[in-house]
């Protein structure tokens, strides 16, 4: 749309001549793309980007629709045709548009006024595998036919239904959905990291596009799935996606970087693709042949355009077979073939370096850098790296310092020294979400207390004292239609699902029972919309779980410092047990932490022993120093 | 609230970075190596994404009072 009418001059004088012409970028106003989507929703149907709306001064939106040709055809009114119609009934029909403006603004003021009528149980989760499993795709992985999106919280919610019925059935959805992924043109052989979905059922061409949301919350679903199955084939590929992230979306501050476009020179996916004179120019002649085969490269190319379904003679690599299946079958021992194949790697990634690259995005969003931190904390804690700790560390030290306010309020985007913008719920939310996980990693009481800090902050702003649930907004934003609240998980987890898991585990992590209570009334707020769509909030299903569930605090006293202590942490995390929070008391640390969680005075530090207490709502088991013992009592 | 003199629509245009995708973006960097090319006032954004319209035709507005 942009470059077929908005830079042609005929498309432009027209609306120059009609319109005041607004341009936003939904990633810095998610507030504003959100209340103009659901109204688009409402009006047409359905909804997607680009999203144009038509409005009146007063912001009250008369007609919405998304993508619009040039000139009319097939039907399908064109932007000059449009752009005059609508010039012709502001002045005739102004009445009839003010009407029409008036309801649709009194529709939308009205969306939010529901509160639900139940809570939700552990039903919901059952509903919701169901679900799943009618949608799942036996053959290739993944959820329906095409395009098939990564959504990665809808696999850990998978985990954790597999962990909680001992069904088989969901880990096996989660396990061929990653392997696929990872096998396929998705993902990014010789970069690695994740493109933003998959354009066919098999996972072989994607929209090139790569998102930071998408590598955070893929490396948080392959380090749990690590966890949980312990084959190591997915901790790699959590620290091939990080190792991406670290080299290309890193700032010299330690932020991460938003997005890298699909398209360069003009070309959607034109930097990742391959033809077979290129490969054999670069590689040897028997490296050429490896990588031709492993990586199904071939002469005509391996895709068709997607909109011609012409061979292009470009191929996007990718594996049909694991590696050590294809180590079997050209009689090769697999630490070999994966040595071989990642010396290709690293050469044709060099070539590739001095291609143009897509345009990157180097705005520093504040919620997404929360839930990057998230998944860096966790994996480096699953794998005891300090290098990806420290990343982790760096960031979050440059969102509280940097994005952070001396009020304690924070602000949404930082770009070219400018920190700017309101934050919304899920600035707050994802960034306490990065908080707890780097608390439970360092041990580092102060990321514990800057999460309750945002946590109150982010009540006082942003609770619905009327009706329960946070708004997207905080209570002094912009005024815009209305203060729009939703706990739907789409492409990322909402604000309020992210809320309601954080509230629970600050619940049991400071026994204050505020948190708890706020996460209580959120399960009734949301009730219906949960019941009624449970695979469309699985990211509120993992709270439900832990609410619900088996859930455990464990309390840790000793001396950190001790070799004991380091192998015992080790193997905690380790092994998979999401429903759990963790406490470190020492000596250095008891004051300060008395004062977060004060019912941890009564377990007394010893200085050259390590205990654990493993209690359910505070109810505690007696303490044991055996880590079988731990994981016995958490996991019953 | 958004000033308003000789004309009286406003228009909106939220599109994603994903929608970009089938944009001629060499074709773009001629425009804008154009001198003669104008700016709107997307010019003086932060987001990438907005000064990459910084130089269409169309006279955009930044979101504002």
């Amino acid at each position: 749309m942009e470059h077929e009418s908005f830079e042609d001059s005929t498309v432009a004088a027209e609306m120059n001549k009609t319109f005041i012409s607004i341009k936003v970028d939904r990633e810095e106003r998610p507030d504003i793309d959100n209340i103009y989507m659901t109204i688009c929703q409402m009006l047409t149907g359905s909804g997607g980007w680009p999203l144009t709306i038509i409005m009146t001064p007063d912001k009250k939106p008369f007609f919405a629709g998304t993508y619009f040709p040039k000139e009319t055809r097939f039907g399908r009114i064109g932007m000059i045709e449009l752009t005059q119609k609508i010039g012709a009934s502001w002045i005739n029909d102004i009445d009839k548009i003010n009407t029409s403006a008036e309801q649709i603004t009194s529709a939308i003021q009205n969306v939010n006024d529901k509160i639900g009528t139940t809570e939700i149980t552990e039903e919901a989760m059952h509903n919701a595998f169901e679900q799943f499993s009618k949608r799942f795709d036996n053959e290739f992985g993944g959820f329906g036919t095409s395009p098939k999106f990564p959504s990665p919280h809808n696999l850990t919610f998978l985990l954790r239904y597999w962990k909680l019925t001992g069904n088989n059935e969901a880990l096996k959805m989660v396990e061929l959905t990653l392997s696929s992924m990872r096998k396929g043109g998705v993902f990014d052989h010789v970069g690695f990291g994740f493109h933003r979905y998959s354009t066919d059922r098999e996972w072989l061409l994607p929209h090139f596009e790569k998102m930071l949301y998408d590598q955070a919350l893929l490396t948080n679903a392959y380090i749990e799935t690590y966890q949980a199955t312990q084959n190591v084939e997915y901790a790699t590929v959590a620290k091939e996606i990080i190792e991406y992230v670290l080299r290309d979306m890193t700032s010299p501050e330690g932020g991460f970087y938003s997005a890298e476009d699909a398209d360069s020179e003009g070309i959607e996916g034109k930097f990742y693709v391959w033809n077979v004179d290129e490969i054999r120019e670069i590689l040897d002649e028997k490296d050429a042949q490896l990588f031709i085969t492993t990586y199904n490269i071939s002469v005509n190319g391996n895709f068709t355009d997607e909109s011609t379904k012409a061979s292009t003679g470009d191929n996007i690599p990718h594996l049909k077979n694991s590696i050590s299946e294809i180590a079997e079958k050209i009689k090769l021992n697999q630490p070999e073939l994966e040595s071989r194949l990642e010396n290709i790697r690293q050469k044709l990634f060099s070539v590739r370096e001095n291609r143009v690259h897509p345009y990157k995005d180097d705005k520093i969003l504040t919620d997404w850098n929360g839930l990057m931190i998230a998944a860096l904390a966790k994996s480096a804690r699953v794998l005891n790296d300090k290098q990806i700790e420290n990343a982790a560390i760096k960031s979050m030290d440059f969102i509280l310092t940097t994005m952070r306010k001396p009020d304690g309020r924070l602000l949404h985007r930082s770009r070219d020294g400018e920190v700017s913008i309101q934050a919304t719920i899920d600035d707050y939310a994802f960034v306490i979400l990065g908080l707890l996980e780097l608390y439970e990693t360092t041990f580092e009481l102060n990321y514990l207390k800057t999460a309750i800090e945002l946590q109150e902050t982010q009540n006082k702003y942003f609770w619905d004292n009327v009706n329960g649930g946070y708004y997207f907004t905080a209570n002094d934003a912009e005024k815009l239609l209305t203060r729009s609240k939703d706990v739907y998980d789409g492409a990322i987890p909402s604000g309020n699902s992210v809320s309601f898991n954080n509230l629970l585990k600050l619940g049991r992590l400071t026994a204050n029972s505020k948190f708890e209570e706020l996460a209580s009334q959120m399960s009734k707020t949301f009730s219906d919309v949960v019941n009624n769509a449970p695979s469309g909030t699985t990211m509120m299903l993992q709270g439900i779980d832990f609410a619900l569930g088996n859930s455990s605090e464990v309390i840790i006293v000793g001396n950190e410092n001790i070799e004991e202590t380091k192998n015992l942490l080790q193997k905690l995390n380790q092994a998979f047990i999401p429903n759990k929070v963790v406490l470190f008391k020492n000596r250095d640390n008891e004051k300060d932490l008395a004062k977060i969680a004060p019912f941890t005075t009564d377990y007394e530090v010893a200085d050259d022993e390590i205990v654990f207490y493993v209690c359910k709502n505070h109810k505690c088991n007696l303490p044991t120093s055996e880590i079988k013992t731990v994981l016995e009592l958490l996991n019953n | 609230m958004i000033k308003i003199y000789k004309l009286f629509l406003v228009t909106l245009f939220f599109v994603s970075i994903n929608s970009c995708g089938q944009s001629n973006k060499a074709e773009r960097k001629d425009l804008m190596n154009n001198e003669l090319q104008k700016t709107n006032k997307l010019i003086n954004e932060k987001s990438p994404y907005l000064l990459q319209h910084s130089h269409n035709p169309v006279d955009w507005y930044p979101w504002g009072e």
